[in-house]
C-alpha cells in the first residue's frame, strides 16, 4: 500500500493479524516499520488504511523507539504517526533528541514538514529540555540546517548530550 | 520580606557550613545566593517548562513556569524565546535572574548567550560584591560592566532608606572596582541632600579613599570647620580627592590629594591652601607634599618632599600631637641600588625648619647631593674587601657660615675582613682605614682639613641550642654569646667641621659598632670589648620566635678623646648595661621592654615598655611607657580602639607626662556603624606651643565623620588622625 | 650543662634555592645576604616561592620634650609572607605576619644625624625581620622535605 507522497513502508514482526474489513493490520513482537530513513521499533504496531491508503500508524512499547536519520531520535510509551497530517505524536514519558537538543515531557509532537517539535507537560510532569554547551553558542557549525525529508545529514548533528531524567 | 536574596544571620547559620559566608559583625546580613552554585566553563543549559517548541531554524519557545538553569545562573519566568542560531534570547514578561554575583527582578530581558550580554528593564537588583541593591529603569550587563539607567544604588539593608544614590546613569566596573554616576542625587532617609553632576566611588576595598560625607569639626574659636571630600577616579591606577574646606573665623580653602601607581612605585601628591586666613593677617596658608616609594628590580626610589607656608600651619589647621610636634619637614629625593655585594646611594636631602624656637645656627645641613658606594666583595676564600666611599656637598640655609662652614667632603673607608662562618659560630677580624678630605667654601685651600686614621675589630659569636618546653609547648632555645673587640686610633678632629656627626641612641646593637658616631665627620677613638648574650625561644611547630632575651655591656680601656661640642674626654671604663626582652604571645600580642642602667652610678639611663595587640579587624590596643633619664622625659601612653558591641567601638588615646604631671594628648571618641553608615565622633585635646614662645597651651578639637559603608568609606580627617595616633590601626583593616 | 649543643643546619632552610617575590630591593638584599652564604640560592626558577604580600613602614612620635617637640621617634616595620609551590600554586605555608618596632632619640638640633640614625634603625629592623623569616622558612622547609 502506497502512503500518500511518501516512500514505501515495510513492516515486520513476530506475528501479524489483519482485518480486511476494518483495513487494519496488527503486528506483535519486535515489530519494526521502516520508511526511507525513518525506522520505528515497538512491541505492537497497528496500521490503519483507508481505501488501501495507509493513513495512520499506532505503536506501543516499553518504550517505542523511532529514529529519522541522524536528525531525530525519539522514544515513548506510545506513538501515533498521522501520515495525512504528516505528524508524529509521542505520549507517555516522551523523549526526543532533535538537532542535539533533548526534549522530555508528557507529550511531544513532531511535524514532519516544518520539522517543528512541540513538547508539553501534563499535571506535575513538566517538559524538560537540555541544550548542550556546544549548542548554546551558535557559531554556525551546529545551527539547525533546513533539510527535506531525505536523510542527508547536512547539518552536522550535534553530539546529543542527553541528561538523564532527574 | 526581601526577595533579592538577603540572607540574615539566622538563615545563614541554617545553611550547611560549606555554603556559609561570613557576615560582618555590625551588619544584620548580606546578599548571597547559596542555591545557584558556581559557574562552570562549558555547561549544559536545562530548561523546564509546561511546554516548549523548537522550530526548524533553531528558535526555541518556552511557556508556562519556565525555569532555565546552568551552574551559577538561574532564570525563572512565564515565557521565553531562544534563537539558537543567533544566540539571541528574549523574555517579555516578569522574570527573576539569579547568579552567584547578583539577583535581578525585571519585567523584561534580552541578550546574547555567547557574549554573556544581558539587558533588563524595570529592574530591582542586588549586587553581592559591593553588597548593594537598588532599582533601575534599565540595566545592561556586558563583561564586568554594569550600567544602571535611571536607577538607585545603596548598601543599606532592606527596609532601610539610610542613604541612596539616585542617578541618571550609574556605571559599575567590577574588574577595576569603582563606580561612576552622572546627574546624581544623594538622598538621606528619602530627603535629597546633595546633587552632583558627576561622581565616582569605589565599590570594593581596593581603593584608599571613597565618597565621603563632610567631616565636621570645631575650629579653635568654637566655630565650624567643615571639609567635604569629593573622590575622583581618573584611571585604574590614579585617583584623587578634592576637598573644599571652610573654617569659621579663618576663611575657606581647598585640599587636594592625587594618588598614582606606576612602574616606578606608588606615590601621592597633595596640596592644601587656606585663602587669606583672617587669624594670620590675611595671608594664604599653604601645605604641599610629594611622597613616593617604589622598587624597580634592584633600585629603590624614595621621595619625601614637603613645604609649608609658615611654622604654625599644622598647629593651627591640623589635628594631633603627631603633626604639631614636628620640628623639621624633610625634602628628600633618593635612589638606592642594592646589588649582590655592592650598594649605591644617590640623594638630595634638606629640611624646612618649622620650629620657631630653633636658633639659626642649629639649622640642619643640607646634602646637595650625597653619593655613596659601599660593598664587601669576596676576594679570596674567606677574605673579603670592605669598601665605603662617600662624596657629599653640604650647604646651609642661613648664610652666616662663620662657625658653620659649608663645602664638600670626601670620605673613604677601605678595609679587609676575614669572614669565618659556620652554622654554630663565626669569627670575623676586620681592619679598616679611614680617610676624610674637606673642601670648604670660604677657607683657602691650604687650610682644608683632612683626617686619616685606622681601626681594627674582632667580632665573634657562638650559637648553642637545646630543646626545651615552655607552658607545655616544645621550643628550641638558643644561647648566642657574642664578644666584640674594637680599636680605633685617636686622631685630633676638633679642627674638622661637623656636618652630620652625631651620637647614637645607646642600645644593645650600638655595643657592636666600630664607629661610636653616626655620620663621617668624626671617627670615634676607642678601645672597647663588648660582651652580649642573646637567647631566643623558637617554637618547634612553626619556627616563630616567641621570646627573645638579650643582655650586654661594653668595657673600655683608656679614654675617648674625640667628643662633640667640645666636651671633655670620656674616661668611663664601661658602658651602661643594656637588657631587652621581646615576647610575642598568642598570635597578635607582643610585649617589648628595654632597660639600660649605669652600673657605676647605679641609676636608670633609659627604659621603655611596650604592650601591643591587633586582630587586624576591629581591635587595636597599645600600652607604652618611656623613661629617658638623660632628657628627663617620662611618658606613658595608652591608645586603643575596642568594640563594646556589634555596632559600637570606643576610641581612646592618653599620652601622659609623668615628669611634669600633665596630660600631653587625649583622644576620646566612639564609632557607630551598621551596613549603611559609619559615624565617628572624636574629641581631641593636646598641649601645643601655639605661638612659639616655648610654653604649652591646650588646644582641643571635636571631629565628626559620617561615612557611607560600601562607598569606599574611609579617608577623611578622622581616619588620618586615627592612623597617626593609634599605632597598629590601618584604615583599610575595617 | 644540660642539653646544650652546637647549632647544626637547623637555622638554614634546606632548599637549594628560593624565588623571592614582592619584596622591596632592600629586603631582597638582606635576605640574599643571609641566605646565600648558607648555600640557599635566590633566583627566579626555584620551585619554592617566598611571596611578600605586604611590606609597610610606619613612623610616629613616641615622646615629646617639655616644649612639645618630638623627642623620641618610633619606627614600625611589618611584612606578611607566605610560601607557594611554583608548579601547583599550592600554599605550603599560611600567610604569616612579622612586626618589628624600635624607637630612637630625635634631636631637633641635629636632624641630619637623626636621619642617618633612622636609616641605621631601618637596617636593624629589616635584619631582625629577615632573621626571623628565615627561621620560619627553615622550620617549614624541614616539614616539607621529610
Amino acid at each position: 500500500a502506497q502512503p500518500p507522497g511518501g516512500q514505501p513502508v515495510e513492516v515486520s514482526a513476530n506475528s501479524a493479524t489483519f482485518e480486511q474489513s476494518a483495513g487494519t493490520g496488527v503486528y506483535r513482537g519486535d515489530a519494526e516499520l521502516i520508511q526511507g530513513n525513518r525506522r520505528l521499533n515497538a512491541d505492537v504496531i497497528r496500521l490503519f488504511t483507508e481505501n488501501n491508503q495507509l493513513v495512520r500508524v499506532e505503536a506501543t512499547g516499553n518504550p517505542v523507539r523511532m529514529r529519522e536519520g541522524d536528525d531525530l531520535q525519539a522514544r515513548a510509551k506510545n506513538l501515533v504517526y498521522d501520515l495525512r497530517a504528516r505528524r508524529l505524536v509521542l505520549t507517555g514519558d516522551a523523549h526526543v533528541d532533535h538537532q542535539g537538543n533533548t526534549f522530555e515531557g508528557a507529550r511531544v509532537q513532531y511535524n514532519l514538514d516544518s520539522r517543528r517539535v512541540d513538547a508539553s507537560g501534563e499535571g506535575d510532569k513538566r517538559v524538560r529540555l537540555v541544550i548542550p554547551a556546544k549548542n548554546t553558542d551558535p557559531s554556525g557549525e551546529s545551527g539547525a540546517g533546513g533539510n527535506d525529508d531525505t536523510s542527508d545529514t547536512g547539518n552536522g548533528g550535534a553530539d546529543g548530550g542527553k541528561a538523564e531524567t532527574p | 520580606d526581601d526577595d533579592l536574596n538577603w540572607v540574615d544571620r539566622e538563615s545563614m547559620e541554617a545553611l550547611p557550613p560549606v555554603l556559609q559566608r561570613p557576615i560582618p559583625v555590625w551588619c544584620s546580613g548580606i546578599y548571597y545566593n547559596p542555591r545557584v552554585g558556581v559557574p562552570a566553563e562549558r555547561s549544559d543549559t536545562v530548561i523546564t517548562a509546561d511546554r516548549t517548541s523548537l522550530t526548524q531554524d533553531g528558535l526555541i519557545e518556552m511557556g508556562g513556569d519556565v525555569l532555565i538553569e546552568e551552574p551559577g545562573r538561574r532564570l525563572t519566568t512565564q515565557s521565553a524565546l531562544l534563537d539558537q542560531s543567533s544566540g539571541k534570547f528574549q523574555v517579555d514578561n516578569d522574570l527573576r535572574l539569579e547568579t552567584d554575583q547578583f539577583t535581578f527582578l525585571a519585567n523584561g530581558m534580552s541578550g546574547q548567550t555567547d557574549r554573556r550580554e544581558v539587558s533588563l528593564d524595570g529592574v530591582r537588583y542586588s549586587l553581592f560584591g559591593p553588597g548593594a541593591r537598588g532599582t533601575a529603569d534599565y540595566i545592561d550587563l556586558v563583561d564586568n560592566f554594569v550600567t544602571i539607567e535611571q536607577g538607585s544604588y545603596t548598601t543599606c539593608p532592606p527596609a532601610s532608606n539610610g542613604w541612596q544614590l539616585k542617578g541618571r546613569q550609574i556605571r559599575l566596573d567590577r574588574q577595576e572596582g569603582w563606580g561612576e554616576a552622572r546627574d546624581v542625587t544623594l538622598r538621606v532617609k528619602g530627603v535629597p541632600v546633595l546633587w552632583l553632576p558627576w561622581i565616582t566611588f569605589p565599590i570594593d576595598d581596593r581603593r584608599k579613599t571613597g565618597l565621603l560625607f563632610p567631616t565636621i569639626a570645631t575650629s579653635d574659636n568654637g566655630g565650624l570647620d567643615v571639609t567635604q571630600p569629593i573622590y575622583i577616579n581618573l584611571h585604574p591606577q590614579m585617583d584623587a580627592t578634592v576637598s573644599p574646606r571652610y573654617i569659621d573665623g579663618r576663611g575657606s580653602g581647598l585640599e587636594t590629594e592625587f594618588r598614582y601607581l606606576n612602574r616606578f612605585g606608588l606615590g601621592q601628591v597633595s596640596y592644601g591652601v587656606l585663602f587669606s586666613d583672617r587669624q594670620f593677617n590675611d595671608e594664604n596658608r599653604e601645605v604641599a607634599s610629594w611622597r613616593h616609594s617604589g622598587s624597580v628590580n634592584r633600585w629603590q626610589l624614595t621621595a619625601d618632599v614637603n613645604y609649608v607656608s609658615d611654622d604654625f600651619y599644622f598647629k593651627d589647621l591640623d589635628t594631633g600631637l603627631e603633626v604639631s610636634s614636628q620640628t623639621h619637614l624633610p625634602r628628600l629625593g633618593e635612589a638606592r641600588y642594592y646589588g649582590r655585594r655592592w650598594q649605591a646611594l644617590a640623594r638630595i636631602q634638606s629640611w624646612q625648619t618649622i620650629d620657631p624656637t630653633l636658633p639659626d645656627n642649629l639649622e640642619p645641613y643640607r646634602r646637595l647631593p650625597q653619593l655613596q658606594l659601599s660593598g664587601d666583595p669576596q676576594l679570596f676564600g674567606p677574605l673579603h674587601g670592605l669598601w665605603l666611599s662617600d662624596v657629599t656637598a653640604f650647604d646651609r640655609a642661613d648664610n652666616d657660615t662663620s662657625n658653620n662652614p659649608t663645602g664638600a667632603r670626601v670620605h673613604m673607608a677601605p678595609g679587609l675582613a676575614v669572614r669565618l662562618k659556620k652554622p654554630w659560630g663565626y669569627v670575623e677580624p676586620r681592619a679598616r682605614a679611614y680617610h676624610t678630605r674637606y673642601q670648604l667654601d670660604d677657607a683657602d685651600n691650604s687650610a682644608d682639613p683632612t683626617l686619616t686614621t685606622w681601626g681594627a675589630s674582632l667580632d665573634s659569636g657562638l650559637f648553642l641550642q637545646r630543646d626545651t618546653s615552655l607552658f607545655g609547648r616544645g621550643y628550641t632555645q638558643t644561647l648566642e654569646p657574642r664578644v666584640f673587640l674594637n680599636k680605633v686610633a685617636y686622631e685630633y678632629q676638633d679642627d674638622l667641621p661637623n656636618f652630620d656627626a652625631g651620637e647614637l641612641t645607646f642600645s644593645y646593637n650600638t655595643l657592636f659598632r666600630e664607629n661610636r658616631f653616626i655620620g663621617y665627620d668624626r671617627i670615634g677613638d676607642e678601645e672597647k670589648m663588648s660582651v652580649g648574650v642573646t637567647s631566643r625561644f623558637l617554637r618547634n611547630d612553626d619556627g616563630r620566635e616567641q621570646l627573645r632575651l638579650r643582655v650586654g655591656q661594653g668595657y673600655y680601656t683608656g679614654e675617648r678623646k674625640v667628643q662633640l661640642r667640645g666636651r671633655e674626654p670620656d674616661d668611663a671604663d664601661q658602658t651602661p648595661m643594656v637588657a631587652d626582652a621581646r615576647w610575642n604571645f598568642g598570635h597578635d600580642w607582643y610585649l617589648y621592654s628595654e632597660g639600660q642602667w649605669d652600673t657605676h652610678a647605679n641609676e636608670r639611663q633609659r627604659s621603655s615598655l611596650r604592650l601591643g595587640y591587633t586582630d587586624r579587624e576591629r581591635r587595636v590596643l597599645n600600652l607604652g611607657f618611656h623613661d629617658l633619664a638623660e632628657e628627663d622625659i617620662q611618658q606613658s601612653e595608652i591608645a586603643a580602639i575596642w568594640p563594646i558591641h556589634r555596632n559600637w567601638r570606643l576610641i581612646g588615646r592618653w599620652l601622659y607626662d609623668l615628669e611634669n604631671q600633665r596630660t600631653l594628648e587625649t583622644l576620646a571618641g566612639a564609632e557607630w556603624r551598621n551596613c549603611c553608615w559609619k559615624i565617628r565622633l572624636v574629641s581631641q585635646r593636646e598641649l601645643v606651643d601655639d605661638d612659639g614662645n616655648g610654653t604649652l597651651e591646650g588646644d582641643s578639637t571635636v571631629l565628626m565623620q559620617i561615612q557611607m559603608t560600601g562607598l569606599g568609606g574611609f579617608g577623611g580627617r578622622v581616619d588620618s588622625l586615627l592612623e597617626r595616633s593609634i599605632p597598629g590601626y590601618r584604615s583599610e583593616y575595617e | 650543662c644540660s642539653g646544650w649543643q652546637l647549632r647544626g643546619q637547623t637555622a638554614t632552610p634546606n632548599f637549594e634555592s628560593i624565588t623571592l617575590q614582592g619584596a622591596s630591593a632592600r629586603l631582597r638584599y638582606t635576605l640574599e645576604d643571609l641566605l646565600e652564604p648558607n648555600g640557599v640560592l635566590v633566583h627566579n626558577q626555584s620551585p619554592y616561592v617566598v611571596e611578600i604580600t605586604d611590606e609597610e613602614w610606619n613612623q610616629r612620635t613616641a615622646a615629646v620634650d617639655d616644649r612639645g617637640r618630638a623627642a623620641e621617634r618610633e619606627l614600625r616595620y611589618e611584612i606578611t609572607w607566605q610560601l607557594i609551590d611554583r608548579d601547583t600554586g599550592a600554599m605550603l605555608n599560611p600567610p604569616r605576619r612579622l612586626t618589628a618596632i624600635r624607637s630612637f632619640a630625635y634631636s631637633p638640633d641635629n636632624v641630619t644625624a637623626t636621619s642617618d640614625e633612622e636609616d641605621l634603625v631601618r637596617t636593624d629592623l629589616i635584619e631582625d625581620i629577615s632573621y626571623r623569616l628565615i627561621n620560619q622558612l627553615a622550620n617549614a622547609s624541614r616539614k616539607i622535605k621529610d
